[in-house]
């Protein structure tokens, strides 16, 4: 039933708006034949009104002829706006051509006739035979109540025409400026709702599709309903989403595929290391390979974060971060922690474990001393590592968040790193785990990094 | 490691075969060399080896299925050789049965440090000190598992160790109710993550403490024994 009326529905926007202001131009004529057909149909009243008017005429023709009788008739007739009664001193048109007898009109039961008057049946002014009913024009269109016209003459020769028209039909709604009225507000009424069902709903769910759009995770569904255009569109929207998905792979293996060949020759140049005599010269060169290792390595995690989720787990984050400063303390950095014994989370064990390494390599890269501070606060984790550096100015705090961008010349002193992906990986990590990450200036002088997760990670 | 190991390295690179070898010979090994896994069967056919080198990316037959099909037959220890560092690579290759991981580029000292450790665990199960074929170890509420190297605690929360940290933590627990002294500790742990800033076993185990114990000063999991020394002293169920 549904598809089958679904195929009847025109699908394209225009046709959609033409059907609903066609709708609505159905209605209002529904309208107005159930109006004439209720005022037609409302005869009683009228019954009621010649009833009376009859009763009237019958004590005008007791008043003698003459000026008498005409004001009386005049007095009658302004009664009963919506008979026409009027007297002529000769019979009118049309009576005296037929017996009598047989053009009585059948008169209701009711009306009685005095004795000596005549009651003849007339053709209606509408046209039309005299009819031997109480209607004689012909019948409205909903067959409601017809013209009824007769003369009734006199015994002193008197003839009074009665005509007794059915009214005209109220105007429908104040007239042709309220039916108008009527019909804009109805029609903007229903394309009002058709657009907020049909058209805004399928736009909607395509925006939302579009907002949350992510290349990692699988398509987010497409409206499937609404008109064609917007189904259209919702198709484009898709082909376009599977084109950038397809570059970015490209890119990615790309990346990794020179990752990977890069790994091989600095294998054996790694190796080949250990073969120079020259201890100073070692050294140099193994530092240089790790240096380019760690850019390799930066540039392939920042691509591999969010390609390969890790599944979310609990983790005490007070160990992991525990650990972490225990691993620099060791080397004989000033590192502490603070926080409390435990705090089990649901997070990406690895990317966080990698996020906050990166937090305290950074910091120790830029300050001398760094503290990790932890804390839960209602339904959300606070995370923050303190160095002592020269900071970051909050003109170029945006820009030390995104991939490739190196700081100022303050925060670039090392090489080591290179690439400047150490944030941009944590800012992948944090926002991976619907967490914020913010650049705070610590007095007087350092970098306090504040990551915020919250309860349930994506 | 009375006599000299017999290694056999599985690897296409020939530049990284060479070196490796001339490394390791030049450190008291014997060292035979196999492009691909079918050169590999050919050395395995004739020869007894103690430890394979494998590369991870081998032309045909490629690492994972050789150690695979290697896990089924014998148990010769196997060091995988990488260049992915993902820590989930490595979870994989540890499931294959690979004995140990390194990645590319790697320091060949830290290649040695590492066969050494696979070979003292190997000698250490032949001696029947413990068991190399546990996958996992629970105790009071506690997992360990042994081959993706995670500490969980009884609400099923990951608990982070450093590498010496789980060595040193594994080495007690597969030896439940024994005093091992710190020499003995040391010695059962050296060779993997060994640097000159390794701490001291005391220091190793406040830090595992802090991590699992209700109350850090009154342990209830490793106790101090006296006479200078640990012992875990919870049951432990080894699976």
């Amino acid at each position: 039933m549904s598809t089958f009326l679904g195929r009847l529905m025109p699908r394209r926007i225009a046709a959609q708006s033409a059907a609903v202001v066609i709708a609505s131009m159905a209605l209002i004529h529904l309208a107005i034949t159930a109006h004439l057909w209720l005022a037609e149909n409302r005869a009683e009243d009228r019954r009621r009104d010649f009833v009376h008017a009859w009763t009237l005429v019958r004590m005008v023709t007791a008043a003698p002829r003459g000026e008498e009788r005409e004001r009386m008739l005049a007095g009658v007739a302004r009664a009963y706006p919506t008979l026409e009664i009027a007297l002529s001193r000769s019979p009118p048109d049309g009576v005296g051509t037929a017996p009598v007898a047989e053009r009585r009109p059948p008169l209701p039961p009711f009306v009685a006739i005095d004795p000596g008057v005549r009651v003849v049946a007339l053709a209606p002014e509408a046209g039309g035979a005299a009819s031997s009913s109480l209607g004689a024009g012909p019948p409205g269109p909903f067959g409601g109540p017809r013209e009824l016209r007769f003369a009734v003459g006199l015994a002193d020769g008197d003839w009074i025409v009665f005509t007794d028209r059915p009214p005209p039909p109220p105007p429908f709604l104040f007239g042709p400026w309220g039916t108008t009225i009527v019909f804009v507000v109805l029609s903007s009424a229903l394309l009002g709702l058709w657009a907020a069902r049909g058209l805004v709903g399928p736009l909607r769910a395509l925006a939302a599709a579009a907002r949350d759009f992510d290349i990692e995770a699988d398509p987010a569904p497409l409206p499937a309903r609404g008109p064609e255009e917007v189904r259209v569109a919702a198709i484009a929207f898709e082909a376009m989403r599977r084109r950038i998905r397809t570059l970015v792979e490209d890119r990615t293996r790309m990346l990794a595929a020179m990752g990977h060949d890069l790994r091989t020759p600095l294998t054996r140049l790694r190796l080949r290391s250990e073969f120079v005599g020259d201890d100073g010269l070692r050294s140099e060169i193994q530092r240089d390979l790790a240096a380019m290792n760690a850019m390799i390595d930066g540039a392939l995690t920042y691509l591999a974060e969010g390609r390969h989720r890790e599944a979310v787990g609990l983790v005490d984050l007070s160990a992991t971060l525990q650990t972490i400063c225990d691993g620099w303390t060791d080397l004989g950095r000033d590192v502490t922690f603070e926080g409390p014994e435990h705090l089990v989370w649901r997070v990406r064990p690895l990317a966080i474990e990698r996020a906050f390494a990166n937090l305290v390599d950074n910091a120790l890269k830029f300050g001398t001393r760094c503290v990790v501070r932890l804390g839960e606060s209602g339904d959300h984790v606070v995370a923050t590592v303190e160095d002592d550096g020269p900071g970051i100015a909050e003109a170029e705090r945006e820009a030390m968040l995104k991939p490739f961008v190196r700081g100022d010349t303050a925060r670039n002193m090392d090489d080591s790193r290179g690439f400047g992906l150490g944030l941009a990986i944590v800012k992948a990590v944090v926002d991976g785990h619907g967490g914020r990450l913010g650049l705070e200036a610590v007095e007087p002088h350092g970098l306090r990094v504040r990551i915020t997760l919250p309860t349930a990670a994506r | 490691m009375t006599a000299s190991p017999h290694i056999l390295v599985v690897e296409d690179d020939r530049e990284i075969s060479n070196l490796v070898t001339r490394y390791l010979r030049a450190n008291d090994c014997r060292v035979s060399q196999a492009a691909n896994g079918r050169a590999m069967d050919l050395h395995l056919a004739e020869g007894r080896f103690d430890l394979i080198v494998l590369d991870l990316m081998l032309p045909g037959e490629d690492g994972l299925a050789i150690c695979r099909r290697l896990r089924r037959v014998r148990r010769i220890p196997i060091i995988m050789l990488t260049a992915k560092g993902d820590p989930l690579d490595r979870i994989i290759g540890l499931e294959m049965g690979a004995d140990d991981y390194l990645a590319k580029p790697f320091d060949p000292r830290e290649l040695l440090a590492r066969i050494r450790a696979v070979l003292r665990r190997v000698r250490d199960a032949a001696e029947g000190t413990a068991d190399r074929t546990a996958r996992r170890h629970g105790f009071a509420g506690f997992d360990i598992d042994v081959v993706a190297r995670r500490l969980t605690d009884p609400g099923g929360a990951e608990i982070a160790l450093t590498g010496a940290e789980f060595d040193l933590l594994l080495a007690l627990v597969e030896r439940p109710g024994r005093v091992l002294s710190r020499d003995r500790l040391l010695d059962l742990t050296q060779g993997r993550a060994a640097g000159p800033f390794e701490r001291s076993v005391d220091i190793l185990i406040s830090r595992i403490r802090r991590k699992m114990e209700r109350d850090p000063h009154r342990p209830e999991i490793i106790r101090t024994v006296r006479t200078g020394g640990y012992m875990f002293a919870v049951d432990v169920e080894t699976s």
